[in-house]
């Protein structure tokens, strides 16, 4: 299942009714939002979108208050839940389908290194 | 509504040498035009490979494939502060020393073949069983070093140790003008990404300085612009700059105001300035190069820098884009993008949302730019129409052209 390496699934106790999205949808990476975004069930995706979408605000307001990068598990996994709303916002507020047009473009040809992917890179050292 | 006024070719007026023809599809379609191009374009150019900031520390290197050239090359920050670059090839028997794509800190690269060690500069620092060698000028053997120098704190590369042409000289008009602008402490690299795509290098470069597109191949995707508003978007012919052999063009914001949708009016809300549409951060001072025109109604600046780099430069954020092709109808596309860091999650949420909406408005040339591969293949069509807009692209295949037929008298 898409979800199962997720760190642990709880979220801050005021955010807790947000709790059966985590599995599915509190991601570790862009690519992991990204392919979600484009192979989740429609219907799956937008039952997330309108739940968490009144929500949105409140998180960010908690959010502040955390680092980017590694934020305690609770905010970790609701930080995530908000980068996969952002992810799929403009299936419903820009595009009216479930991505840009990719008829040649194959998505498996684009690889999303993302945020963390470039923080990950920027810190790893090659041994001597 | 706004409308736009009559149009009277304004660009035309102003490059009348570039005249009004439409353009031969040979050089996006030809395999052996291809194989032409990489010597006279590639291997005689200098190509932007990365940024100096990316190697803060003697011993940092990164290893990139250089398709263009069939190389892989070794940029490393030596002991003495400097940065060389040098082809990925063991001057034994020819491995590759590093291999793949990677970046680290090293004191030596050794060879996996048979233990050869080089210095942070390429040069033979050790041979394993040396005694066995006949005869050995280890203070000449090294892997072959490339001419390195650098702009704006970006590296470049040059196929030729020597190249003929200096750094400077090969920028020309826009080796100044940028000054300061390309802030490491300001700028950090928040996203990346990669794609390897069956298309002509040249259609990317094409859809990235002409606003014709925008407001079809994004109608769906404008973040701020002004698509649905019922009015193309028009460049204005003093913001486009056409030069030796770069080019800028300046795109304005548009014309048309739309509200906000949600999840974007949040980010603006929690956020730092994440799009170049966000009005607060005009404040910012520009250097001269950069929105020449001091438009205020600028959003942001292509500078393509020929043959394969291009630059998108906003107040806010710069994206650096490089295109290697390795064949007429392969390209590797990577995109960086610099951003202001985001110093809570709350701001790191907001900044996914400028990411991810730049993406895909790439995704969406990428898929145009596989696609028009994909339909001049057959060879029916001949040539491609370009309008007045369109000015910037016809200098791109003028400039290309004359390189191609200068080289078969050089």
């Amino acid at each position: 299942m898409r979800g199962s390496h997720m760190v642990s699934a709880v979220l801050p106790s005021q955010f807790a009714e947000l709790t059966e999205f985590v599995a599915q949808w509190a991601l570790p990476s862009e690519q992991a939002r990204f392919n979600q975004r484009i192979h989740a069930d429609p219907a799956n995706i937008k039952h997330f979108y309108d739940t968490i979408l009144p929500w949105m605000d409140r998180i960010l307001v908690h959010l502040r208050d955390f680092p980017p990068l590694d934020p305690p598990a609770p905010e970790l996994n609701l930080m995530r839940l908000a980068l996969s709303c952002v992810e799929v916002s403009r299936i419903f507020e820009a595009w009216g389908q479930q991505d840009v047009r990719a008829d040649f473009l194959d998505p498996a040809r684009f690889t999303c290194v993302g945020y963390e992917g470039v923080k990950h890179s920027l810190s790893r050292k090659v041994k001597p | 509504m706004p409308v736009n006024p009559p149009y009277d070719f304004p660009m035309k007026r102003r490059y009348e040498e570039l005249g009004t023809n439409p353009v031969s599809t040979e050089p996006v379609i030809s395999a052996e035009y291809f194989e032409a191009e990489r010597h006279a374009v590639f291997e005689r150019s200098w190509l932007m490979v990365g940024r100096e900031s990316e190697l803060p520390n003697p011993g940092d290197f990164f290893v990139k494939r250089i398709a263009p050239w069939k190389s892989t090359v070794v940029v490393a920050r030596g002991r003495d502060g400097r940065i060389n670059a040098f082809h990925d090839v063991c001057p034994h028997r020819g491995m590759h020393v590093c291999g793949r794509e990677q970046r680290g800190n090293r004191k030596f690269f050794t060879c996996g073949s048979h233990g050869w060690v080089f210095g942070l500069d390429g040069r033979v620092v050790g041979v394993s069983e040396e005694s066995w060698f006949h005869t050995l000028d280890k203070d000449r053997l090294r892997m072959p070093p490339v001419a390195v120098d650098s702009w704006e704190g970006f590296i470049f590369i040059h196929r030729d140790p020597a190249p003929a042409e200096s750094l400077p000289e090969f920028l020309g008009e826009i080796n100044i003008g940028y000054g300061g602008y390309f802030d490491d402490i300001f700028f950090k690299p928040v996203g990346r990404y990669e794609a390897d795509v069956k298309m002509n290098y040249k259609f990317y470069l094409d859809s990235s300085v002409e606003a014709y597109h925008a407001g079809y191949t994004h109608l769906q995707n404008n973040t701020g612009q002004n698509a649905k508003s019922g009015t193309a978007l028009r460049l204005e012919s003093s913001a486009t700059r056409l030069y030796r052999r770069h080019r800028t063009i300046g795109v304005p914001i548009g014309v048309g105001i739309r509200d906000l949708a949600p999840i974007e009016g949040l980010a603006f809300k929690h956020g730092g300035a994440i799009t170049p549409y966000d009005s607060r951060v005009k404040d910012r001072p520009l250097p001269s190069g950069i929105n020449s025109n001091r438009d205020e109604n600028w959003a942001f600046d292509i500078l393509e820098i020929y043959p394969n780099a291009i630059l998108f430069l906003s107040a806010p954020l710069y994206a650096v884009i490089g295109l290697w092709p390795s064949a007429v109808d392969r390209c590797r596309f990577e995109v960086e993008v610099y951003m202001n860091e985001p110093s809570n999650a709350a701001e790191r949420v907001a900044l996914e949302y400028g990411l991810v909406s730049l993406r895909d408005v790439i995704r969406e040339d990428l898929n145009i730019a596989e696609g028009s591969t994909d339909a001049l293949a057959s060879g029916a069509l001949k040539e491609m129409q370009l309008s007045d807009q369109e000015i910037a692209v016809r200098h791109s295949y003028s400039v290309l052209n004359q390189v191609m037929k200068d080289r078969l008298t050089r």
